[in-house]
């Protein structure tokens, strides 16, 4: 029945999902950190010493309840990253990442807990595992998510 | 700070785009909708079921359907809802209503808006009619809605 020549339809749209986002007590103590104070809290297993990012009640490797909080520092050792060259759409915009850009993934100062963000920058040629770095807050309007960390920046060892 | 007030809430956003295809078969019914304002059904060549909106199996018989079947602007209400809660997404400010409408000459309701009317007073069995855009894009919201017919 379809004739050479049917026009096929394409429709393009945006659907905007608006929610709530409930953090629960842990998840709540660890934004509400970076939101208020720009640092970073974590829980600390008392079995195996593992600090654990996001905070979590019970250690899941040991299965105990953790011991308590650990303050971590903003800085940190960079162990891994990626350099993305996938326009990938960020969920929050709807709108396809600036390419290349690069994920790092970094052990925070105090403890051994590692934060995946983004870095920087995105040249490998600066990148390097075992580079020193540290967030990058935003200065006004943390709303207590994720996004309040822009990047880690990388730094230079003496000058911070 | 006790543990229970650690926690908050905080509102977001997801933006998703998004291409809808309707494939060959529907494509002609919103190309007809959009260019000439007209409504095509699908009619089975087994069962004679006219289905608006149209599809290209018959959901009985199992028999691909071929022939187009133009379809009435007004119809009958089958089922309505009525929405009275508050929601980003809705289509239209509450309170709305959402009707099932079976066009003339059509065997199965479409799913649609009901504009124009107050809500207490939507029956089952009222007659309605297509009210389309001036302006049309070629989707579903090229009706803009029903409304009754006096």
């Amino acid at each position: 029945m379809e004739k050479e020549g049917t026009e096929l339809l394409e429709m393009p749209f945006t659907v905007s999902l608006p929610f709530r986002f409930a953090t629960g007590p842990y998840m709540g103590r660890f934004l509400r950190e970076i939101r208020d104070n720009k640092k970073f809290v974590a829980t600390r297993c008392g079995v195996c010493g593992r600090t654990l990012l996001p905070p979590s009640i019970v250690c899941p490797f040991c299965h105990v309840k953790t011991e308590g909080w650990v303050e971590l520092g903003t800085k940190g050792t960079l162990v891994a990253f990626d350099i993305v060259h996938i326009p990938a759409i960020n969920p929050m915009t709807g709108k396809p990442r600036p390419i290349p850009y690069a994920r790092g993934y970094i052990m925070l100062d105090g403890g051994n807990a590692i934060i995946g963000h983004f870095l920087e920058g995105a040249d490998p040629s600066k990148i390097k595992v075992g580079a020193r770095v540290e967030a990058v807050f935003k200065e006004e309007g943390r709303r207590g998510e994720i996004a309040d960390i822009l990047c880690f920046r990388i730094i230079e060892e003496g000058k911070d | 700070m006790s543990m229970e007030e650690w926690s908050f809430e905080v509102q977001q956003k997801f933006e998703i785009p998004y291409k809808y295809s309707p494939g060959a078969f529907m494509s002609r019914f919103f190309v007809e909708l959009r260019d000439r304002g007209r409504l095509l059904g699908a009619r089975c060549p087994s069962c004679g079921r006219v289905y608006m909106p149209p599809r290209s199996i018959c959901g009985r018989c199992h028999r691909r359907i071929e022939e187009w079947a133009e379809v009435g602007e007004e119809g009958t209400l089958l089922s309505f809802t009525v929405v009275h809660y508050k929601e980003p997404f809705h289509p239209r400010e509450a309170p709305f209503a959402l009707g099932l409408i079976k066009l003339d000459g059509a065997d199965t309701g479409l799913l649609h808006l009901l504009g124009e009317v107050d809500p207490k007073k939507l029956k089952v069995g009222m007659r309605v009619r297509a009210v389309l855009r001036e302006k049309r894009a070629g989707n579903i919201l090229d009706i803009q809605h029903f409304r009754p017919v006096e």
